[in-house]
């Protein structure tokens, strides 16, 4: 589904925020394309909706998006879910731009918490929402300590972390938000994107930018830039996998949502990408519930 | 102000045109970028340069401008759209203008360990950005190599930008400009010998 361009609200300037602010967040949008991965402070702004519902994914794609972009939202892979259709409502009415649910019509995708499955393309900006922008957060409150750890790029700590998750659990346990390492140098949280992700980000074409609202922090991944999942040489990154295909689409390459069906036990899986399954459904690939079977 | 002056109606739609292709020229090194037709030259800078200068310049940002450059109209140009503070040391400022006359790269800040992202963006001018195979790039952004013409840079720079690599994450990030296009070259970016699009 795709909404065309319109006439924004009067009243406010294009895409809401003001032009000096603009100036300032693509300063450091540049900035971080040129230091992949290391985190740059901004003067972040209050939004009109909370913190924690994307204020720093917006003000980046607020700074970016012009009259010719075509806006997708999506949160956990989903276009029609509040907080997606808030995000996409709010920029068709400050700014006017076409928006889409079509991941291949899209030129700014700002997401939450996944990557779609289509491909992105060297035409496309993805922008991803980042609550903690910190890798290190939870293993060293201080931020002149992260700071200190980053210049140094001792990140000896994260690795114990996870050799602490494999005696612990026997496997490496983080499956979202899985640290990755960014043109060989910094570490940086990938946002809570599921690690089934992970792979998708290294050598993409398209520019990657990363807005955290509350923590005031704006990052990147230039196009075909290294991203390395950390893992250990005996416990190399692996990504899941399901015993089942997607019950609508019949996808068995796809991130899987368990959804719950009745109180007796039943559940289906189905694609978190509901772009990508009602694509597939399209183009006549069902799966055990899709529609062709229910019909 | 002269008719040389942009519309200021449009000023904001015009910044963010131009902003976007500065970020696609930042994000691909080494990619040619050619800004909108409407963009003019003022006086000694050429029409890119004046375009980026009007949408990243503000009072938040020390400028240092080549002498050679900063004649009486460029500099109410900077003062009236940029309205940015000009400053005669190059390692205080946080974008330079120049051309022939730059200095010593290691004259300009490259920012620290901790913040490296406070450095100079140096906005060049140089006398051709074209297609060619002269100056092969290669780093992040680039996909194996991209290559460009030589944009008849001084024989110094070279072995000067070489010199800042084994230092990043500091570093200087260049955008070089020439008539109504622009070329960037983040810190990240490293000259490379062989042929453009061969992998690294």
């Amino acid at each position: 589904m795709t909404e065309p361009a319109q006439q924004p609200l009067t009243g406010y300037n294009f895409a809401y925020l003001d032009e000096q602010t603009k100036r300032m967040i693509r300063r450091s949008i540049l900035k971080a394309v040129a230091i992949p991965g290391h985190q740059i402070p901004f003067g972040s702004r209050e939004m009109p909706l909370p913190y924690g519902w994307g204020t720093g994914g917006i003000q980046v794609t607020a700074s970016i998006i012009g009259k010719d972009d075509t806006l997708k939202v999506i949160d956990q892979g989903a276009d029609d879910t509040t907080n997606a259709v808030s995000i996409r409502k709010f920029f068709a009415a400050t700014a006017g731009v076409a928006t889409t649910e079509r991941t291949t019509e899209a030129t700014i995708v700002q997401t939450r918490h996944r990557i779609p499955e289509t491909p992105l393309t060297e035409n496309q900006i993805i922008v991803y929402q980042v609550p903690i922008p910190e890798p290190l957060r939870w293993l060293e409150p201080r931020e002149v300590e992260t700071r200190k750890m980053h210049a140094l790029a001792e990140y000896g700590p994260m690795h114990v972390q996870l050799y602490e998750q494999i005696a612990k659990y026997g496997r490496i346990a983080a499956s979202y938000d899985y640290p990755v390492v960014v043109n060989g140098r910094y570490l940086m949280r990938p946002s809570p994107i599921p690690k089934f992700d992970n792979p998708k980000m290294d050598n993409n074409p398209a520019l990657q930018l990363f807005g955290a609202g509350r923590e005031k922090r704006i990052y990147a991944v230039p196009p075909y830039t290294s991203v390395k999942s950390l893992d250990f040489e005996d416990y190399p990154f692996s990504v899941e996998s399901w015993e089942h295909c997607c019950a609508l689409c019949g996808s068995t390459d796809s991130y899987l949502d368990e959804i719950i069906t009745d109180d007796r036990g039943g559940k289906m899986f189905v694609c978190s990408d509901t772009d990508y399954c009602t694509q597939r459904q399209e183009n006549g690939h069902f799966g055990p519930l899709g529609s062709e079977a229910a019909e | 102000m002269n008719a040389q002056s942009p519309d200021h109606n449009t000023a904001g739609l015009d910044h963010q045109r131009t902003f976007r292709l500065v970020l696609e020229g930042m994000s691909r090194p080494g990619r040619l970028v050619t800004l909108d037709a409407g963009e003019r030259p003022v006086a000694a800078l050429n029409a890119a340069s004046a375009a980026v200068a009007r949408t990243l310049l503000d009072d938040t940002t020390p400028l240092w401008i080549d002498p050679a450059l900063a004649d009486d109209s460029v500099i109410d140009f900077l003062r009236f759209h940029c309205g940015c503070p000009v400053t005669a040391d190059p390692g205080a400022a946080a974008f330079a203008l120049a051309g022939d006359g730059l200095p010593a790269l290691e004259r300009f800040s490259i920012g620290d360990d901790e913040f490296p992202e406070a450095s100079t963006t140096i906005i060049l001018q140089v006398e051709r950005l074209a297609p060619g195979a002269d100056v092969v790039l290669a780093g992040p952004g680039i996909d194996g190599t991209s290559g460009i013409a030589d944009p008849g840079l001084a024989a110094d720079f070279w072995p000067q930008w070489a010199a800042l690599t084994p230092l990043y994450p500091c570093g200087i990030d260049i955008i070089l400009t020439a008539g109504d296009t622009l070329c960037c070259l983040p810190r990240t970016v490293r000259r490379v010998l062989g042929r453009p699009g061969e992998a690294q």
